[in-house]
């Protein structure tokens, strides 16, 4: 046997060992979801006998009596145009940081990134003061900005890198092309970047999903929350906690970040490896 | 088609570097005219300078009657090739080709025909589909050719089009680039730091140095009639021979002394140079390009010097047989000659120096294949005398040139 073929076998076995070790959790939380209460408990280790009675019973349990789908829809809204006012700001915002040379523009384009390094903890008082003061506690405006803020600067930062692999004879050709600069940015380099754009929109998107803390201070009122909050307060009214039903909140909050990542994954691994080949 | 003219143009960049100093030069309706010199000599920046990518600090570029100063690249009426093409990757050729056009809101029917035409002439009929990345380099640069031609600018510039192509394909493009220059007989100002190119390819080629114009010639007159040490020294492969030479008076004429030996003066070189009177009992340079050196078991003897030597390596090329010979004597080692040196390898200017202490040069000759010369054997060298240039060496310039 080579060392070739050995080395592969190697590097296989130790990828399969990862994506089991990443797929478990999962794929044990999906089990969960399909059990009754009473079967979590006794059936240890769980056994792979499923019941569609129960499965249904959990579901419905969650998506019609926890109006889960208002929490979905929610979600959705505010992670969708957060994200998307982000990307609208910030791939501008990182075109001017990558291409013009103005005044304190390196320093500004690292302190944009700073922004991101504070925790949100941090701020989230602070945050909530000032959504209350301006009138837009409870609302999806009131989430929305300070989502902004935060997937901002990480838009600004991902794609200065993606501006900045792109060669700056490329804008000065589209120039004597007849070009102006706004132009350049859109008929030419965001097909370019594309790739980046599509990187940058996941993490927000991922961010958002995933945001809490913000969130329960700005959000109080029940049909308002997103699916973070709504999945804490349905685990926690109800003690001791009901496991099947804790698994199913967890299964249906992963499945629509879960669908966006699928759907964009060629990108991202296209997005990473952009940089290596020259043009 | 117009005429370009810089004016007094200096360039300095916001930290203060100086790029270009006092360029004035006229780039004719229709001419080719070469920018060559080493790295940082200034030459690219002039040309972004005539295509609105560099702001002009001093002085004044017009083309045609315009004075083009402030005014965005779009507005010129100009195209460029650059160094790296900088095509569209995400477009296919007939794309890349036609968007200047489609920017400029030309009918459909009038960019297909254009551009088919422009692809006609580039060779690229079959690869208008294709995106630059599935193309070789070669057909990389000729479809940034045919973006510049397509648009039928006043001026083309461009910037060292064909340095990252290999060495075959670059004398073919250079072919090819002088033909379609022809053809579409646009104003045209090529960047290059490639002296077989500047040689080659242009109606006039303009040395810079330092952001200095150091001479504007046609390509012959610039190898025959160098204005200065660092034009003699940058123009020409093999290098001109330079070596330091003691000018004397003798009752039979001019003489120049070259460490122990001596090379008499033709008197109709002396006649013609009538300013080396004043460098009598001085030190001056003299300077042969290879093509004048010749075996001496080999040459004819009309006007011909004779200088001894050991030979130090041969390379036979078929055609010809470049013998390295060191003589006594000491080599004219000024920033100029060490500048055009730093440029090909900086290795050199320590053998140089070398040479110098020990007050040895080593002459590079074309000699006929037919020589018997190898190395380690002593060897006379034929000097074409009539072929001499001679070189102040405080000014650096061509002795006679500044009368001219």
């Amino acid at each position: 046997m080579s060392t070739r073929v050995f080395g592969r076998i190697v590097s296989y076995i130790v990828l399969v060992l990862i994506a089991i070790i990443g797929a478990a959790p999962f794929i044990y939380l999906l089990i969960l979801s399909f059990k009754s209460r009473l079967d979590i408990i006794i059936e240890v280790p769980p056994t792979l006998h499923f019941n569609w009675a129960t499965i249904k019973e959990n579901y419905s349990t969650v998506i019609d009596e926890g109006h889960y789908l208002t929490y979905v829809k929610n979600s959705i809204i505010v992670t969708g145009i957060a994200t998307t006012i982000g990307l609208v700001l910030g791939v501008p915002a990182a075109y001017a940081f990558s291409r013009l040379r103005f005044r304190g523009s390196d320093t500004w384009s690292s302190t944009i990134l700073s922004f991101r390094f504070m925790p949100p903890v941090a701020v989230a008082i602070p945050i909530f003061l000032m959504i209350h003061w301006v009138g837009l506690a409870n609302t999806a405006t009131g989430l929305i900005l300070p989502y902004i803020a935060f997937t901002l600067p990480l838009v600004v930062w991902i794609m200065i890198g993606f501006f900045d692999e792109i060669p700056r004879e490329i804008d000065e050709a589209a120039m004597i092309d007849g070009l102006t600069r706004p132009q350049i940015l859109f008929k030419v380099l965001l097909p370019l970047v594309r790739p980046g754009i599509i990187v940058a929109a996941t993490f927000g998107v991922i961010f958002i999903w995933n945001e809490f803390l913000v969130g329960l201070y700005i959000i109080s009122q029940q049909d308002k929350e997103t699916i973070p909050i709504a999945a804490s307060s349905l685990l926690t009214v109800e003690s001791p906690i009901e496991w099947n039903i804790a698994a199913t909140v967890g299964i249906l909050t992963v499945i629509p970040i879960l669908l966006f990542s699928i759907v964009v994954q060629r990108y991202i691994v296209r997005g990473i490896t952009a940089g290596a080949v020259r043009q | 088609m117009a005429t370009v003219s810089f004016s007094s143009i200096g360039k300095v960049y916001g930290d203060g570097t100086r790029a270009l100093a006092g360029l004035s030069l006229d780039v004719v309706d229709g001419e080719f005219m070469i920018f060559v010199g080493p790295s940082g000599c200034g030459k690219t920046t002039a040309l972004r300078m005539v295509a609105g990518l560099e702001d002009i600090t001093e002085g004044e570029i017009r083309i045609g009657d315009r004075v083009v100063n402030g005014l965005h690249p779009r507005k010129r009426d100009i195209a460029m090739v650059f160094q790296n093409y900088a095509l569209y990757p995400h477009m296919t050729v007939f794309k890349n080709i036609a968007f200047a056009l489609k920017v400029r809101k030309v009918p459909p029917a009038e960019i297909r025909q254009r551009v088919e035409s422009a692809a006609k002439i580039l060779g690229l009929s079959d690869e208008l589909e294709r995106k630059p990345g599935q193309l070789s380099g070669g057909q990389r640069q000729r479809v940034a050719m045919g973006r510049a031609i397509v648009r039928d600018p006043q001026v083309f510039l461009m910037d060292e089009p064909l340095s990252n192509l290999d060495a075959k394909l670059r004398s073919q493009m250079r072919a090819e680039i002088a033909r379609v220059q022809r053809e579409v007989g646009a104003t045209t100002i090529y960047v290059t730091h490639d002296q077989v190119e500047a040689m080659t390819m242009g109606d006039r080629v303009a040395v810079l140095r330092k952001g200095e114009l150091q001479q504007v010639a046609e390509p012959q007159q610039l190898y025959e009639h160098p204005a200065n040490l660092f034009v003699a020294s940058f123009i020409g492969s093999p290098e001109m021979n330079l070596v330091v030479a003691k000018l004397e008076q003798t009752d039979r004429g001019l003489r120049c002394q070259v460490g122990k030996q001596v090379l008499e003066i033709p008197a109709e070189l002396a006649r013609s140079r009538p300013e080396l009177e004043r460098y009598v009992g001085r030190t001056l340079g003299i300077g042969v390009r290879p093509e004048h050196l010749e075996d001496a078991a080999l040459a004819p003897a009309a006007s011909i010097g004779r200088l001894h030597g050991r030979v130090v390596t041969t390379e036979l090329l078929g055609s010809e047989l470049l013998a390295h010979v060191e003589i006594e004597g000491k080599p004219v080692l000024t920033d100029e000659v060490r500048e055009v040196l730093a440029d090909v390898d900086s290795t050199r200017i320590t053998d140089l120096e070398a040479e110098a202490r020990d007050l040895r040069s080593i002459f590079i000759g074309r000699f006929d294949p037919a020589s018997r010369a190898r190395a380690g054997d002593d060897v006379e060298i034929a000097v074409d005398l009539r072929r001499l240039h001679f070189f102040d060496l405080d000014t650096e310039a061509a002795v006679g040139w500044d009368a001219q």
